[in-house]
């Protein structure tokens, strides 16, 4: 083991390489927007190689180059001017060699682990939230922190997702190591990586969130927890990454967003439990129940048919019609209906303030006029109000000769009459609405016998005494 | 007791105090002013659906009432069941345990969702999750559903606060909404307002602010009356209360109802407290929120919780029923639940744990397809076995969609990020009329 993994490192101080000399030096863009110089020696699988103005190999997989590089590659490639294969060196990195010898991975695997050496080691002032090594349940801590010391260096990272890659099978459960950390490290790393050293100064990583293995994810950041094992509504981790495309918090900020397969890795991974390794094979995904979604709709037609019938109101109009100190409100965003609501300043208003609403008067469907001090007078006014569905009297002084007035609307199915000087006489002129649905009389004068011949004329009426 | 502010003339006392409570307490004093109109059309952006329900009486049962002992029994079960009896109600074949004899009169006009699901089984985060949609996190602070109701009601200088708490329940605000959205708070409903506390998400760090703004409202009040001098909070809001309780927010004031009244709704705190709300919705007040607290069972739970149901079942069935013959039950939703249930198991203390995995919400009002249950757990009492787990954000959806509520209308933390009222959450239209 330990042979092997000097081996990489030997790999990763780079070697002298056997000119190649066909392409020239120019500049290259990554999807990231970093940039370097150098000039592409071959290619293999998606990965390709450059040597850079120090002379030294590096490889990129093709991804991970913005799109005018790849469409100037693909010309080469086309045009048959680049080789095929990692191009020949003066020492020829042993270990990778065999390694690609029994592996059916792409180039681009290869490419993660031929990374620059290591950066310095940061040091953290204690207390600093990086300074803490995040310990797994379960595990002995001296075990853990032991284990964390080599653990954390990119190298490990490139080793442990040495066998990753492909998409896990539909009933096959998620492993963290093999279908989903390879992608975490493709799209997010660059910025959620292990806080590094440059020019003296640790720079931390974006919104000092890392995602470098199980455990960071786990840990979160300081803003709190990423994943909510189960439950993909409390896990920022995945919120971020299925956010609208659009979407200023989206994950990762530029490049691709996640495409559907990846982003199921991420849900299962989740609802399996956002585990370090799957728990055991047959364990299988558990599905989820597939909800049929109907809005209820049949009560609202009639609002949803008048609407349709009423020329919407203009903003001028509205306004106008606040002055009265009503609350004016669109009913719904399909509909031209208003609700007019003189919920705040009620008691101080009166028979001229509805004057204020002449202009809209077919667009009302909904009115509050309870605790006002408006007179009988008013519903003559109100009887205007042709598309009114709904009308809320309670607690004025609204009587009998008042009633008179609504006799013949018909759309109203609403009424409230509670607190009301209505009487037995006043119910002659509601057993004339035809519309009506539901009237509310406690606590006006109407007597039960009243109300039992209202019962008799408007069986179906909702009346509450 | 002569206050230092009877130095300066009476109508700039009054101004200044209207104005403080004004921006103290979202509370608009001074119609006569003019300020109370609506004067903005673009505050409002109209739902998906003309709204079923204008006003939300929340009842919260903190501490997480046991499920299994009210809403979600399971006779068939009688290990995890316990002493507790089911008994039948209004609507056909559904059943509530015997704890709830008067609320089973109006199941034909009520639901009861049992399919319940919270990702936390603590107190505090459980409550903040199902009070703002949004799992607590350390540095946003999130509106509270009623706050977020008040926003998008389109409230614009009424005359009433439109987001009401009663007795305790928490000291979640508005979060990064404009304070005056935040509820205010009322720790004694028969006290009404006279004796409720400051706030306690004010901190005086915001209060020094709101004086600021004050200030600012009537500068030559605070030019001759310098603002370090200003009395202390408490008093300021005792006086702008004075204020209030002349004319205005007589809301407030149960004493207005008749003996019988309180009596209907009992005697105890979240009786009052339901009186009150009541109260409130008659003057159009959005949203309010009534706590009972001493829920957390888990010890003596068959006693305990049978002891707290006689008062909230007492208090919750009179509600309905005020409601409904003053014509206010169409328009008003009420909602039961607590931030989790608890254990099925019982603990050898005769009580039961936190169980946030599978428990009960409770909804009536116009907006409500009556006599519906929704979901059922498994025969262990468990797990959700029929129906989908409906998380705090979806109640709060199915809320928001019956208030006509624009779902998807975001609005901005102070760093940009992007909220709504009640986060991804579905609603549960199943349950709606
Ligand atoms: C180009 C750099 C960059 C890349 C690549 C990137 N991020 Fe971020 N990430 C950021 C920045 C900047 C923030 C802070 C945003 C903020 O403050 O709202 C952030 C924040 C986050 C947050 C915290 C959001 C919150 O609401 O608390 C998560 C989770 C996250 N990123 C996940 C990812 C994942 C997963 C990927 C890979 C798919 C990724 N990021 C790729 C720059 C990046």
């Amino acid at each position: 083991m330990v042979w092997f993994r000097a081996g990489i490192l030997f790999v990763l101080a780079g070697f002298c390489l056997v000119a190649w000399a066909q392409e020239t030096f120019r500049k290259f863009t990554t999807t990231t927007g970093q940039a370097f110089t150098g000039r592409v020696l071959s290619y293999e699988g998606r990965t390709f190689y450059f040597q850079g103005k120090d002379g030294k190999l590096y490889p990129v997989p093709y991804d991970r180059l913005s799109t005018p590089d790849k469409s100037y590659l693909i010309k080469l490639v086309q045009e048959k001017k680049l080789p095929k294969g990692k191009p020949q060196t003066a020492k020829p990195p042993v270990q990778n060699g065999k390694k690609d010898d029994t592996s059916s991975q792409t180039g681009s695997d290869n490419a993660e682990k031929l990374k620059p050496p290591p950066p310095p080691k940061p040091q953290f002032r204690p207390g600093s939230f990086f300074s803490y090594i995040p310990v797994p349940l379960g595990q002995d801590p001296a075990e853990a922190l032991a284990h964390s010391s080599t653990d954390s260096t990119p190298q490990e990272v490139g080793e442990t997702s040495a066998d990753a890659g492909g998409m896990p099978g539909p009933d096959e459960p998620i492993d963290f190591e093999k279908h989903l950390m390879p992608m975490i490290e493709e799209s997010c790393l660059d910025c959620h990586g292990a806080p590094y050293v440059k020019n003296g100064r640790t720079i931390p990583p974006k919104a000092g969130l890392r995602l470098d293995s199980h455990e960071w994810i786990i840990k979160g950041n300081l803003d709190g927890a990423i994943v909510s094992p189960g439950s993909l509504d409390e896990s920022t981790l995945y919120q971020v990454i299925t956010l609208d495309p659009d979407d200023p918090e989206i994950m990762p900020p530029k490049g691709e967003p996640w495409d559907d397969e990846q982003i199921s890795v991420l849900e299962r991974w989740i609802l399996e439990g956002a585990k370090p390794r799957p728990d055991a094979p047959s364990l299988a995904t558990k599905s989820k129940p597939v909800e049929s979604k109907t809005e209820p709709d049949s009560s609202v037609s009639r609002l949803d048919v008048i609407g349709k019938k009423v020329r919407p109101a203009s903003r001028p109009q509205l306004e106008a019609a606040m002055k009265s100190g009503a609350l004016v409100s669109p009913l719904s965003e399909k509909h031209s209906l208003v609700r007019v609501e003189f919920s705040s300043a009620a008691y101080q208003t009166t028979d001229s303030d509805l004057s204020l609403f002449s202009n809209l008067k077919n667009n009302i469907s909904h009115l509050d006029l309870s605790k006002t001090k408006i007179s009988d007078q008013a519903l003559g006014t109100v009887q205007g109000y042709r598309n009114l569905v709904w009308l809320s009297l309670r607690n004025t002084q609204i009587g009998d000769r008042g009633l008179e007035s609504l006799a013949k609307m018909e759309e109203l199915t609403y009424i409230n009459l509670v607190g009301t000087k209505v009487t037995d006489k006043g119910l002659e002129s509601l057993s004339l609405i035809k519309s009506l649905e539901e009237v509310y009389l406690w606590n006006s004068k109407v007597s039960e016998k009243g109300v039992e011949n209202l019962r008799n004329t408007l069986p179906e009426v909702k009346i509450i005494f | 007791m002569k206050s230092s502010m009877s130095k300066i003339d009476e109508i700039g006392r009054r101004e200044f105090i209207a104005n403080a409570a004004k921006t103290c307490l979202g509370v608009g004093l001074m119609p006569m002013a003019g300020s109370y109109i609506h004067n903005s059309v673009n505050a409002l952006i109209p739902g998906a659906r003309p709204a079923k329900a204008r006003y939300v009486i929340y009842l919260n049962m903190a501490g997480a009432m046991s499920h299994l002992d009210t809403f979600g029994p399971k006779p068939d079960c009688p290990d995890i069941q316990g002493p507790t009896k089911a008994i039948k109600t209004s609507a056909d074949g559904v059943i509530l345990s015997e704890n709830l004899p008067r609320t089973a009169q109006h199941m034909h006009n009520s639901a009861v969702i049992r399919t319940c699901v919270s990702s936390q089984g603590a107190h505090e985060q459980a409550s903040y999750l199902m009070h703002t949609s949004y799992l607590k996190r350390g540095t946003i602070s999130h509106p509270t559903f009623g706050s977020w109701v008040a926003k998008l009601s389109g409230q614009i200088n009424r005359t009433i606060p439109m987001n009401v708490r009663i007795g305790g329940g928490g000291n979640l605000g508005a979060g990064f909404l404009e304070s005056k959205y935040g509820p205010l708070p009322i720790g004694n409903p028969k006290a009404g307002l006279a004796n409720s506390k400051k706030a306690e998400y004010l901190d005086d760090q915001q209060f020094g602010n709101r004086i600021a703004m004050a200030q600012n409202m009537n500068s030559t009040f605070t030019g001759r009356f310098p603002q370090k001098k200003v009395r202390a909070y408490t008093d300021l809001y005792k006086d702008a209360v004075k204020l209030m309780k002349s004319k205005d927010l007589q809301a407030f004031d149960i004493t207005k109802e008749p003996e019988q009244m309180h009596a209907l709704y009992g005697d105890s705190n979240f009786g009052q407290g339901c009186l009150l709300a009541r109260r409130l919705i008659e003057n159009q007040v959005r949203y309010v929120e009534v706590t009972r607290g001493g829920w957390d069972t888990h010890d003596d739970n068959f006693n305990r919780v049978s002891e707290n149901c006689a008062d909230m079942d007492q208090a919750l069935s009179a509600l309905l029923m005020d409601l409904e013959i003053r014509g206010l039950l169409k328009e008003t939703l009420v909602v039961l639940t607590s931030e989790f249930g608890r254990t099925p198991n019982i603990n050898p203390r005769d009580g039961r744990d936190h169980w946030p995995f599978c428990f009960t919400a409770f909804m009536a009002g116009g907006a409500v397809k009556g006599g519906t249950v929704f979901g059922e757990s498994d025969n262990t009492g468990r797990n959700v076995a029929q129906g989908k787990s409906v998380s705090p954000a979806d109640l709060n959806a199915t809320i928001a969609y019956a208030l006509g509520l624009p779902l998807n209308d975001v609005q901005y933390s102070p760093s940009g990020r992007p909220f709504t009222v009640a986060h991804k959450g579905e609603p549960l239209f199943e349950v709606l009329a």
